[in-house]
């Protein structure tokens, strides 16, 4: 983690950036490690599912039906959203599964929280396939 | 409040009608199915069997198409000799020899036991033939030699009497044949005979003017018991797949099979689940009637060898079956099976149109998809959102001033990359707009630069309005009109900054999530340019002139990308009055007019069983997948036609493997 806490909270963009390069990262190799970035008051809503805390979703993420995963950020945004330093993220992508050759689109909202500790927390994320494949 | 569903969109979305079967008179198939489905009744409770009657060649107002299936039906259950190819005359007396039977305890009698055999044989025949237990009278009998009875039935009881060939008479097994010698049976007959009597059944079964193959009560049929096709578990689950065999031989291609048989019946059979029968979906997969009526299928669960098959289903007929107590909203499942699935039983619960058309999501996808969220509250979000695409499209200008204030945050990013709807023809290659959409396209992939990036962001209401002014004119589908085309969701967010300062922890709003499409505009002639798709995120909070300010507004402009993602899995075509109040109110304005319902908050339901929550279900997907090579889409398919009962799965997976198509597999 110590990458993503040495992140400083002057950017808002450069923290959106290197939180997300950090997300899929983590996500892509080893879902579990993505438990540091979410609290008991996290929200996670997958496909319309609403998930809160950390424990569920990473329950939820590890159990997702693929075993290999590559996230492809397109485009991304981010705004500070928050007077504490909050910053909403906007991604969108594409997604490969398995062997799959077709990518998915997907879009992915974060809210994300200063944790006080220097870093940050995601807050809520709003996760969608926004078409099945190409 | 619009109620979920208003007049117009409620129409379209397959509000329950009652259909009057005498409008349907002109459509082959459908006819059939009604008087099929009317016919269930007969033999049960004549009194709701409609108009007509069971003989109905005495009634000169029944149709033609019916008064033909009775006399078929006459023909099915009474009277084989009528197309057999070996005829006998009825009433006529046939003569059978009995052996075996002097082992029998009760051959110590005087008559060695013939009396009580003639009358065991009377009474097990009289029980065996059928629900009509007519009684069955041996004729004549003699005793020839040691140890053979000859008794002398009338022809109609010959086969429900050599039925009873091997059956155990007072601890003896007793063989029964007839006098000319030859043993009846599917044991003593070769192959051709089976395949002869088969043809046989199914000739006599079909109407080639209806186009209907009846094969409802198939355990009362003369021709199969007198092959003794259901004394034995064996013949009675080789029986059906050999029958589908039959069948096929007789067309030399599938269109013309297709073109031969739009219904089939297979009422009064007391089928629990399809296994005996599930070979049909393979050899009819173009079905477009099917009468189940009057079986034992308990739920929809016992009936999922089906689901996804008959893709061109228009009529199920499902009376009289235990699930209808069992799970009185069973129709719901079957919505979501057939796309095009028009009416069930008597009721037609998608209009015309919408079954024309199919409305299952044709793309694969690895995850359920579920309704969305709509946590509104005083719909406060739902009328934000209303107002917002309306007054984006009319005037910019307006809308900046009544949302936006000098905290108030707008950018947008153009996803270059996204991919385009296969399915649609419109979506032509995307060319942006170097002015209007690249040059302030604030993509932090693309835009390193701090200046860069802090230029195309834009903070109060007249930055707001002047690159909306820079943008493409849009127009955005109709929220209500067109609710399939959008997806919104939206969640209460707490610690939205106040900017009156009074709540120096923030104050609570809502994150709004949007999916959906537009099209742009030429600026003069606002002629239609291009559709794309975008996604679009608010946080909204207290404040402002209309009681609700935009804190954040971030937009993505992509490719257009088809709506197939957000075609939720259920279809909820009926109105339920069980919704919460509030999400019901956010679904309606926000546009839920649409079955659909894109911002229908109603609960997602997973189509899982009891006991298996949605992470194990997706778990036993990858293991399935992992474990047969198949594409995630197949594994989940499989898995629900088992029941996700992940033992059955594979064994399903081998059954069927030699008839997947290569695309049901990963490639390598």
């Amino acid at each position: 983690m110590s990458d993503f806490n040495a992140i400083a909270q002057s950017r808002p963009d450069r923290n959106a950036e290197q939180f997300t390069e950090f997300y899929y990262k983590t996500f892509d190799s080893d879902r579990t490690g993505l438990m540091a970035l979410y609290k008991d008051q996290s929200m996670l809503t997958f496909e319309a599912q609403p998930i809160q805390g950390a424990t569920a979703i990473i329950e939820k993420l590890t159990s997702l039906p693929f075993s290999k995963i590559q996230h492809e950020v397109a485009s991304l945004d981010a705004q500070p959203s928050n007077t504490e330093g909050g910053i909403l993220v906007l991604v969108s992508g594409r997604l490969l599964v398995d062997e799959e050759q077709r990518p998915m689109s997907y879009t992915q909202a974060f809210q994300l929280l200063p944790d006080g500790q220097g870093s940050y927390f995601v807050f809520n994320d709003v996760f969608r396939l926004v078409y099945g494949a190409s | 409040m619009v109620a979920r569903g208003s007049k117009k969109a409620g129409s379209s979305s397959g509000g329950i009608a009652k259909r009057r079967s005498a409008a349907r008179t002109d459509r082959d198939g459908d006819l059939v199915m009604d008087s099929a489905a009317k016919r269930g009744g007969i033999g049960k409770s004549r009194g709701s069997a409609g108009k007509g009657s069971e003989r109905g060649g005495k009634s000169a107002r029944v149709d033609s198409a019916s008064f033909q299936r009775e006399v078929l039906r006459h023909v099915a259950s009474n009277d084989r000799s009528m197309r057999n190819s070996a005829p006998t005359n009825r009433g006529q007396l046939e003569e059978l020899k009995i052996t075996g039977w002097t082992n029998s305890k009760a051959s110590n009698t005087n008559d060695r036991g013939v009396g009580s055999l003639i009358d065991w044989l009377e009474k097990k025949a009289k029980a065996k033939s059928g629900p009509s237990k007519k009684p069955v009278k041996i004729k004549k009998s003699r005793v020839e030699g040691d140890d053979t009875l000859i008794i002398s039935v009338p022809s109609e009881n010959v086969p429900v009497i050599l039925r009873m060939n091997g059956f155990a008479f007072a601890g003896a097994n007793i063989e029964i044949k007839r006098v000319s010698g030859e043993a009846e049976g599917s044991t003593g007959s070769g192959k051709e005979s089976t395949v002869q009597m088969l043809k046989g059944v199914l000739e006599r079964r079909y109407n080639p003017t209806t186009k209907l193959l009846d094969l409802s009560a198939l355990g009362q049929d003369q021709d199969l018991k007198a092959a003794q096709i259901f004394d034995s578990k064996s013949t009675t689950s080789k029986f059906f797949p050999a029958l589908m065999k039959v069948l096929d031989q007789q067309f030399k291609t599938a269109t013309e099979k297709q073109e031969a048989i739009e219904s089939v019946s297979l009422a009064h059979n007391d089928l629990p689940n399809l296994s005996a029968v599930t070979t049909l979906a393979q050899t009819l997969p173009q079905l477009r009637n099917l009468d189940l009526s009057h079986n034992a299928f308990k739920d929809t669960e016992s009936l999922s060898l089906w689901r996804r098959k008959f893709r061109n289903l228009d009529h199920l007929v499902i009376t009289n079956n235990p699930l209808e107590q069992a799970q009185p909203d069973y129709s719901k499942e079957f919505l979501k099976w057939y796309p095009k699935l028009r009416l069930l039983n008597t009721i037609q619960i998608r209009t015309d149109e919408e079954a024309a058309k199919g409305t299952s999501a044709s793309v694969e996808l690895p995850f359920p998809i579920r309704t969305p969220i709509f946590q509104d509250e005083g719909q406060i979000a739902e009328t934000f959102i209303r107002t917002f695409f309306t007054g984006f499209d009319a005037d910019r200008p307006t809308l900046a001033t009544m949302y936006y204030d000098s905290a108030s945050d707008f950018s947008f990013a153009v996803n270059t990359q996204a991919p385009r709807d296969p399915a649609s023809t419109a979506s032509a290659p995307q060319d942006w707009d170097p002015n209007a959409h690249i040059r302030s396209s604030r993509n932090l992939k693309k835009i390193q630069q701090l200046p860069a990036r802090q230029t195309r962001h834009f903070r109060g209401p007249e930055a707001v309005a002047k690159i909306w002014s820079q943008l493409p004119p849009t127009r955005h589908p109709d929220l209500a009109a067109q609710a399939r085309s959008w997806l919104v969701e939206c969640q209460s967010q707490p610690g939205v900054p106040d900017p009156t300062g009074q709540s120096p922890v923030g104050v609570d709003g809502f994150l709004i999530t949007i999916h959906g499409e537009f099209v742009e505009l030429d600026r003069d002639s606002k002629a239609e340019t291009k559709r794309r798709s975008f996604d679009r995120s608010f946080v909204i909070g207290p404040g402002g002139p209309t009681g609700v300010r935009v804190v954040n507004d971030m937009l993505t402009i992509r490719a257009y990308g088809g709506v197939q993602a957000f075609e939720p899995e259920t279809v909820e075509p009926f109105i339920t009055t069980a919704t919460a109040t509030a999400t019901a109110a956010a679904g309606a304005g926000a546009g839920a007019g649409s079955g659909s319902g894109v911002v229908d908050a109603t609960p997602p339901v997973p189509a899982l069983p009891p006991g298996v929550t949605l992470e194990a279900a997706e778990q036993m997907v990858l293991e399935v997948q992992k474990r047969t090579g198949m594409t995630v889409g197949y594994a989940k398919d499989c898995l629900e036609q088992v029941g996700w009962v992940f033992e059955s799965a594979l064994g399903a997976f081998e059954a069927v493997r030699a008839n997947l198509p290569p695309e049901a597999f990963v490639q390598q």
